[in-house]
């Protein structure tokens, strides 16, 4: 992809920049360098970019400014805070527009420019100095964390837990009914007296069983036994005396059951005072219902389905970026309180068990059917805890939406199910004296016995078999989720190694770029499984160094952090090929800025570098390294009022004073043409070492044409140098009028004694006067090359001083 | 879209990568060719992934309907 590049960044009336302030790169897609002293509003065109990409500022959201505090404090209701930026692909060009109601919003509406700013948003683009250590002195899982948002790996750690959290439901899911199904294998064991759970040994005990009953076929399955079973309830029922005791028989177990076990609803009880507590507070609920439309909100939002920088429910105007971090402020608040909930989901699904196996009870109690008024209590009985169970039931899959606790009590449930207990007891006294008075014959109890153990195998093994089929797709699923994420997990870290192994050649190559002969090896950033992180390694004599921290001095971590997000930018950055560095020289020591210059004018002569700094010397360090492809700008000054003041290049000037002279005003073209021609001349007599008297402070800059230029001219006498060019320039000018008698006064002075044509004489003049210092055979500046006693020359020679 | 390692790597002359999204669709839609891989289970987590709405929940709920209606379908067999 061709990445994009800076036509022109214009910015007005946002933070402490008033005016129009633009950098302009139409020609070549140049980078610049920006020298402000602290305080001159040179952040301020950091800010406006980061704006223009991400809709806020992230260290000033941080302070708690809110939009408002973007605007420029003076610009009146009907001005606009504005950052224009035109690129090389002019379709995405776009004014990003902030309006007095804190309503924002981009001029090109188009899809392709939508796009463009999703993908750039994923982009690193800025760093400051502020930043640098940020990455290095992360925990090692943040680190991941980082690095997997920036190559769009992000949601795979959600697809990952997601899944394995699937997992592990899926798989105690199947645990549990694979202990459901022990537990029934166990109770057949017993029921047939053998060692093991064996399925042959069940029909062997089927058939002996019915063989008793006289039913003499062969049982191999479970429809066969179904049909044993069938049998043998009409041969036990043949006889209203076997059927009698044949009923007392299953009341007796069912009963026994019942009083061996009683039912006392304590993990219900548990969860209703877990429930109440929470319910009881107020911020907890609330917190609850806000985290579901928070979680929702945060899906929307990373979907990018959400496109706006307006909050979808209240409509304010506010940054996707904010939105996100509010979002995830409030998670981190409710941690504690999430625990609570989880808790609480525990303990209802151990009340939800609880109910299920009341009601199985007060299902086996119905189907007793004796003419006993001790039964008819017990169900009479068994119905009140039926009516208070449904309302149980309810109350279980009760979600804490209100403050409205669960009232328990209302429902007596353990009072009606004590007097299920006692029922139960009164009427198994009751059976187990009837069963006495009818005293079965031998023959009678074998019968009934062996009906009872053919009906219990048959609930048994049919049980199973729906246990069985539960559990067969439980497995195949839990199975193939387990591959799953075992595969998954191979894919990420693959990934993930793979793009470390790129950035890992780029951090360490940089790094050696700024510390070589130091005795470094390499730097590796290396994937760690076991604590699913990130850390670097250094390698340094042979010796292998994590963390950095053990090792590093401020100032490495430093060189560190600029070499991975140089790295991260060149392995990353997609859509655009510029960067802006904001003041990242401040921690280097002394003798490493030289080498971060040449890093980046040397690696990254391919991206467009606004480098922004308040560091003079490394400003200068950069022109001198720098020959073509590379703008300098000063700011000059601040005021509230005007704001940013950024020193115009020479062609800017020139530009302005023939406009200036066209204007018709001659007061306003000739001080256009003083300030232009003092500036080019005092850089001129800076280039050439020009001695000029001392003078002190902000003094020494106030040197007019009229002082100017006769020093000039003594100074390039004095090293003969008009042997080998004309000296008539020198002559016209010092004689010119405009010298004479406005060049060589203070700015106050009048222009009534020029015209029009004595202004333009001297610009044309002062124009003649910069090319004597060219070659004409090689073409450059007689300061092409200097020497250690200050003699220079052009590169051909034919020009010296 | 996300970023990625997309150009050639100066220092290791790599060739150029596929964006993340790129890998784990294509992890996706070859997710019946996984040794041991139930069909069905394949089929729903990349219906659900093709849907965006691949959840833990909404995962569970898939499998649960499926073990439902594979019961259901074999209790007719019967």
């Amino acid at each position: 992809m061709n990445q994009k590049k800076i036509r022109t960044l214009t910015v007005s009336g946002f933070r402490g920049i008033r005016n129009v302030i633009t950098l302009d790169f139409t020609k070549r897609y140049e980078s610049v360098i920006v020298f402000g002293a602290n305080a001159k509003g040179k952040s301020s065109l950091g800010d406006a970019f980061e704006w223009f990409y991400t809709g806020s500022v992230t260290e000033l959201t941080k302070e708690g400014c809110t939009r408002s505090d973007y605007r420029h404090r003076l610009l009146d209701e009907d001005e606009d805070t504005v950052v224009t930026l035109e690129l090389s692909d002019t379709s995405l060009n776009s004014d990003f527009i902030l309006s007095s109601s804190r309503k924002q919003a981009y001029s090109n509406e188009t899809e392709q420019f939508r796009r463009y700013l999703d993908s750039s948003k994923d982009e690193l683009l800025i760093l400051r100095h502020k930043d640098l250590k940020e990455f290095v002195d992360e925990t090692k899982g943040n680190k991941r964390k980082h690095i997997a948002k920036l190559i769009g790996m992000e949601g795979w750690e959600k697809v990952r837990d997601d899944m394995g959290n699937a997992e592990t439901l899926l798989s105690r899911s199947l645990e549990r009914q694979r202990e459901s199904r022990t537990n029934r294998q166990e109770e057949v064991v017993q029921l047939i007296g053998t060692a093991e759970f064996d399925e042959g040994a069940c029909w062997k005990f089927a058939e002996q069983q019915a063989s008793v009953l006289g039913i003499s076929y062969r049982i191999r399955n479970l429809n066969d036994l179904k049909k044993a079973d069938e049998e043998a309830k009409a041969v036990t029922s043949a006889t209203e005396r076997e059927a009698e005791l044949s009923m007392l028989k299953k009341a007796e177990e069912v009963l026994q059951q019942i009083i061996d076990t009683p039912q006392q609803a304590s993990s219900l009880v548990a969860f209703s005072q877990l429930y109440n507590d929470f319910c009881a507070s107020p911020s907890k609920v609330l917190w609850q219902q806000l985290i579901e439309l928070y979680k929702h909100g945060k899906s929307i939002l990373e979907s990018g389905q959400w496109s706006e920088d307006v909050c979808p429910l209240c409509g304010m105007n506010v940054g996707q970026g904010e939105l996100l971090t509010h979002i995830q402020d409030h998670e981190l608040e409710g941690s504690e309180i999430q625990q609570e909930l989880d808790q609480l989901s525990a303990a209802r699904a151990k009340a939800k068990k609880e109910l299920r196996a009341i009601g199985d009870t007060l299902s086996a109690i119905n189907e007793l059917d004796l003419d006993d008024k001790g039964l008819a209590r017990l169900k009479a009985a068994s119905s009140n805890v039926a009516l208070a169970l449904a309302d149980a039931k309810g109350f279980s899959e009760q979600e804490v939406r209100t403050h409205a606790a669960i009232e328990l009590e209302d429902l007596n449930i353990r009072t009606k199910l004590d007097r299920l207990t006692k029922e139960a007891n009164t009427t198994l006294k009751a059976i187990q004296l009837r069963l006495e008075t009818l005293t079965p014959t031998d023959i009678e109890r074998a019968r009934i016995e062996a009906f009872q153990n053919i009906s219990n195998l048959y609930t048994h093994l049919f049980a199973l078999d729906k246990l069985d089929d539960e559990i067969r797709p439980l497995e195949s699923q839990a199975l193939s989720l387990r591959i799953f994420t075992r595969s998954f997990e191979q894919l990420r870290r693959k990934t993930m190694g793979d793009v470390l192994e790129i950035i890992s050649s780029d951090v360490s190559r940089y790094f050696l770029y700024l510390h070589p002969d130091e005795g470094f090896d390499e730097i590796l950033l290396k994937f760690l499984p076991d604590v699913d992180g990130i850390e670097f390694h250094i390698y340094y004599k042979g010796e292998e160094i994590t963390p950095p921290r053990r090792f590093f001095s401020e100032s490495y971590l430093n060189s560190l952090g600029v070499c991975l997000f140089l790295a991260t930018v060149r392995a990353f950055n997609k859509e655009n090929g510029f960067i802006l560095l904001d003041d990242i020289v401040n921690s280097f020591d002394a003798e490493h800025r030289a080498d971060l210059a040449r890093l980046l004018v040397n690696e990254f002569g391919d991206f467009q570098l606004i480098v922004l700094t308040h560091d003079d010397v490394w400003f200068n360090l950069f022109r001198r390294l720098t020959q073509t492809g590379w703008q300098y700008k000063r700011i000059r000054g601040w005021s509230y009022e005007e704001g940013v003041d950024i020193e115009r290049t020479p062609k800017d000037e020139l530009l302005d004073c023939r406009e200036a002279l066209q204007s018709g005003s001659v007061d306003y073209a000739a001080h256009k043409v003083r300030s232009y021609m003092e500036n080019r001349l005092k850089r001129l007599c800076y280039q050439l070492g020009v001695r000029l008297r001392f003078r002190p402070g902000a003094h020494n800059d106030e040197r007019t044409v009229g002082e100017l230029v006769p020093e000039m001219r003594s100074y390039l006498d004095e090293r003969d140098y008009f042997s080998l060019v004309d000296v008539s320039v020198f002559n016209e000018l010092e004689a010119s009028n405009f010298v004479a008698n406005f060049g060589s006064h203070d700015r106050s002075s009048e222009t009534s004694s020029l015209v029009m044509g004595d202004v333009e004489f001297a610009l044309n003049r002062m124009q003649d006067l910069e090319k004597i210092f060219s070659c004409p055979d090689c073409k450059k500046k007689v300061w092409d090359i200097v020497d250690h006693n200050y003699n220079m020359r052009c590169e051909c020679g034919n020009r010296s001083l | 879209m996300t970023p990625t390692p997309s150009k050639t790597n100066k220092s290791n002359g790599k060739e150029a990568r596929k964006p993340a999204k790129e890998i784990i669709n294509e992890f996706f839609a070859r997710l019946h060719d996984i040794d041991g891989m139930d069909p069905d289970v394949a089929a729903t987590i990349q219906r659900l992934w093709d849907d965006n709405k691949l959840g833990r929940d909404e995962l569970l709920s898939a499998l649960k309907t499926a073990r439902e209606k594979r019961g259901k379908d074999e209790s007719e067999e019967d």
